[in-house]
């Protein structure tokens, strides 16, 4: 007992090592204590009291995640991917209208064969056209055939200086 | 460090990092929101922590330095006092009052910071005077002056306390 109240003195002295402090709270704990020490099992105590207490929310633990990255970037692609595809589905099943088509009198004519016989009747009748305009030119080659045999006379004046 | 080695270090110490929170700021929510605070700041810097030789004296002296920041911010802010002054209640208050174990821990609680920081840092989470003079930068003389004078001071007023609650009882 002597011992311990030259240990509590060193304890208040801040001189105690951490063994003589773990002996000093054996002492306390006990129940066998002097009655001018039992003020100081109070401190013990107190101590005691406070090395128990947790935090209440406990900290979330941490983790690394490698694949995470690689599974963000294949969700994004293989989303893309879908995206990509539904926007040709719908491209691919539009209201389709041909680009093979025809204005014709203001009006657009898709039908194929109508549009050739216009086109033929249109030709046809342009021929027409050429061929009677043609006609005052073919009454030109009679001429020119005619003057022919004057073309291939030798020239008179030449002949007769000489 | 890995995720397994950061949780199995750091956050074993969050209940000591907790105590050590709560102690300087004396508040257990801003304890709480401190101790999770510095746990993401050292999970960003887990890479570093490989170089540290005492993870515990490490983190506990980061903990007692953020709770410092804090404390200085809400003293800008003047939103409350930095350093609450004891208000030592009067005899008839004091025998009325909890009894004498929460007492005490009112007057741990009432010492400056870096008596009551180092009071708890020894005699509750029984760390060594060189891992405290780390944790507190100062000498290992220092801490232990310091010690000294917080078990005084609180031994004085235990044994002043002892004394009211003996007359009070003698008067009945």
């Amino acid at each position: 007992m002597e011992k311990m109240s030259e240990l509590i003195e060193k304890y208040f002295r801040g001189e105690t090592t951490l063994a003589e402090e773990i002996t000093l709270n054996d002492y306390f704990k006990s129940g066998d204590i002097k009655a001018e020490h039992v003020v100081y099992q109070y401190l013990f105590e107190a101590f005691d009291l406070e090395r128990n207490e947790k935090i209440e929310v406990p900290l979330k633990t941490f983790e690394v995640f490698p694949s995470r990255r690689k599974n963000i970037w294949l969700k994004t692609l293989s989303y893309s991917g879908i995206a990509a595809a539904l926007v040709f589905a719908l491209w691919i099943q539009r209201p389709h209208r041909s680009d093979d088509f025809a204005i014709i009198s203001g009006k657009r004519i898709e039908n194929q064969e109508y549009v050739k016989k216009y086109a033929t009747a249109k030709l046809n009748k342009v021929n027409d056209i050429l061929r009677s305009s043609m006609e005052p030119l073919q009454s030109l080659n009679k001429v020119k055939k005619a003057m022919k045999p004057l073309r291939d006379m030798p020239d008179l004046k030449n002949e007769t200086t000489e | 460090m890995d995720s397994a080695q950061f949780n199995n270090q750091i956050l074993a110490l969050s209940d000591k990092l907790y105590r050590l929170a709560k102690s300087i700021l004396r508040n257990v929510e801003a304890a709480q929101d401190a101790v999770q605070d510095l746990s993401l700041k050292l999970w960003e810097k887990r890479v570093k922590l490989d170089e540290v030789e005492n993870i515990q004296a490490f983190t506990m002296r980061a903990m007692r330095n953020l709770c410092l920041d804090t404390i200085r911010q809400q003293h800008d802010e003047d939103e409350f006092p930095n350093e609450m002054e004891f208000i030592e209640p009067n005899p008839h208050q004091q025998i009325e009052q909890k009894d004498l174990v929460n007492r005490i821990r009112e007057m741990i609680d009432n010492l400056p910071e870096l008596q009551r920081t180092i009071i708890r840092m020894r005699d509750v989470e029984g760390l060594e005077l060189y891992e405290i003079a780390y944790i507190t930068t100062l000498t290992e003389n220092a801490v232990s002056v310091n010690l000294s004078r917080a078990r005084q001071k609180i031994r004085e007023q235990i044994l002043k306390e002892q004394k009211i609650v003996e007359e009070t009882v003698w008067k009945r």
